[in-house]
């Protein structure tokens, strides 16, 4: 539980990297197009650079920080790092807590379903495909754990 | 940026507020649309009434042959929907063609509405279902036709003092089909360059045009509207090649399109008579394919 002061206009995006010193969710395009700000609020995907901080009285947050962590990778970004998905690295934190997201519901999506649960994070390295295959490498690993 | 907010936990005092600052005030739900343009300095308002918190105005539901919208509803629980039939195909569309599922758990009906432009979707779509609004102030409501409610471009019929509350439509007759289709420069993620809906309703034959009802996101303006003189063509007809034929044609005379640097007037017209034929066919199936379905 965090308590933090906003002020009126202030977006998500803002606190947590500014106010909360959570760098995972990055400003791509500030217009929600992107999914590179993307964040889990309240058990959805929302894009945070377009939700307003006051809003969120007693709302629960997870950003790319809450998923694994340096010692005990979370099998998503296993199965990235193993696939070759990772390149620059910018639309990743996106790319995950979509992924994340997606397997949460659906523990067995299909390779179109990973698709269109990501269709909202834009990579300009990888050409997606390596993405889509380490999702459904994790998928597999989850399912099997 | 110096901007106030409001975030009201009621409706009584979303509705006392608005009373006093509606007139300096924006209302925003899920900001999808508004917050960009706030930042561009696009919108200058004093105070954003954040009314995302108000969940009695978040619901779908039917009531005495009405389907009812709360305008709070986000396009995810409109696409997710499980309650309204096969029919609603347009609906259960949007959660293919609609942003990305990030942008439709945050973006809401009534702010899609009250955007009031070609590229909102769910204007043509309900312009299709015949909706009307529901404006509710401190004291009272008023219901109105979704098209009285568009004005212009992102301007509506709202008063300062009012929320879009809801948007409400007669549930589809059996016989019917509805769906929805745009065309952008990708798959997915995009502006509509054109977007029609087509609510269509058969006679038993399953051949001729009981009722039909096409929108799309430009017809003589910058705005959505009923293509009502094409409509006409296919009214009570048999709808087969040569009326599809003559409803292309008859759109081609009605269409009054612009071009703009994102597309020309000639691909709009051309992909829009595309979308008719296509459309209305899939109607046709489709109605074939489902029966004679209840409702």
């Amino acid at each position: 539980m965090v308590s933090v002061e906003v002020d009126g206009a202030e977006r998500l995006l803002d606190v947590l990297r500014e106010k909360l010193n959570l760098k995972g969710p990055k400003e791509g395009c500030g217009r929600g197009d992107c999914g590179a700000c993307t964040v889990i609020l309240d058990k959805e995907t929302v894009p945070s650079c377009l939700v307003l901080a006051a809003r969120l009285d007693g709302s629960e947050i997870t950003t790319i920080e809450g998923i694994g962590s340096t010692e005990a990778l979370h099998p998503l970004q296993e199965a990235f790092i193993q696939a070759g998905a990772v390149q620059c690295g910018f639309c990743i934190p996106g790319m995950i807590t979509s992924a994340k997201n997606l397997l949460d519901s659906n523990p067995s999506p299909t390779r179109d379903e990973v698709r269109e649960a990501l269709v909202g994070n834009l990579c300009r390295c990888t050409g997606y495909v390596r993405i889509v295959e380490a999702v459904m490498m994790a998928a597999e690993r989850m399912r099997s754990q | 940026m110096e901007i106030e907010i409001f975030v009201p936990r009621t409706e009584d005092e979303l509705f006392e507020f608005l009373e006093t600052n509606g007139h300096q005030s924006k209302l925003v739900s899920g900001a999808t649309d508004l917050l960009p343009r706030v930042w561009r300095g696009q919108e200058k308002p004093v105070t954003l009434v954040d009314v995302s918190r108000l969940a009695a105005f978040r619901y779908i539901r039917r009531e005495h042959g009405v389907v009812r919208i709360g305008a709070l509803s986000t396009l995810s629980d409109l696409t997710k929907n499980k309650f309204l039939g096969n029919q609603y195909e347009a609906l259960r569309r949007l959660g293919l063609i609609f942003g990305s599922p990030p942008v439709r758990n945050l973006a809401t009906v009534g702010g899609n509405l009250a955007a009031s432009s070609s590229s909102e979707d769910l204007i043509p779509i309900f312009l299709a279902l015949d909706a009307r609004v529901r404006l509710k102030s401190k004291t009272t409501y008023r219901e109105i036709p979704l098209e009285e409610f568009i004005r212009g471009k992102r301007t509506t019929t709202l008063m300062s003092n009012e929320l879009l509350a809801e948007v409400s439509f007669s549930e589809l007759k059996p016989n019917s089909w509805c769906t929805f289709d745009k065309v952008g420069r990708r798959e997915r993620v995009i502006i509509s360059l054109v977007s029609l809906a087509c609510a269509l309703t058969l006679e038993h034959d399953s051949r001729t045009v009981a009722d039909v009802r096409l929108a799309l996101n430009r017809v003589r303006g910058k705005l959505p509207e009923r293509a009502r003189e094409t409509e006409k063509i296919l009214l009570g007809n048999v709808l087969d090649e040569f009326k599809l034929g003559e409803a292309c044609k008859a759109l081609e005379t009605e269409l009054r399109l612009t071009s703009d640097f994102r597309a020309s007037a000639a691909y709009r017209t051309k992909v829009a008579q595309n979308l008719l034929r296509d459309l209305l066919r899939h109607c046709q199936e489709r109605i074939g394919q489902e029966g004679d379905l209840a409702a």
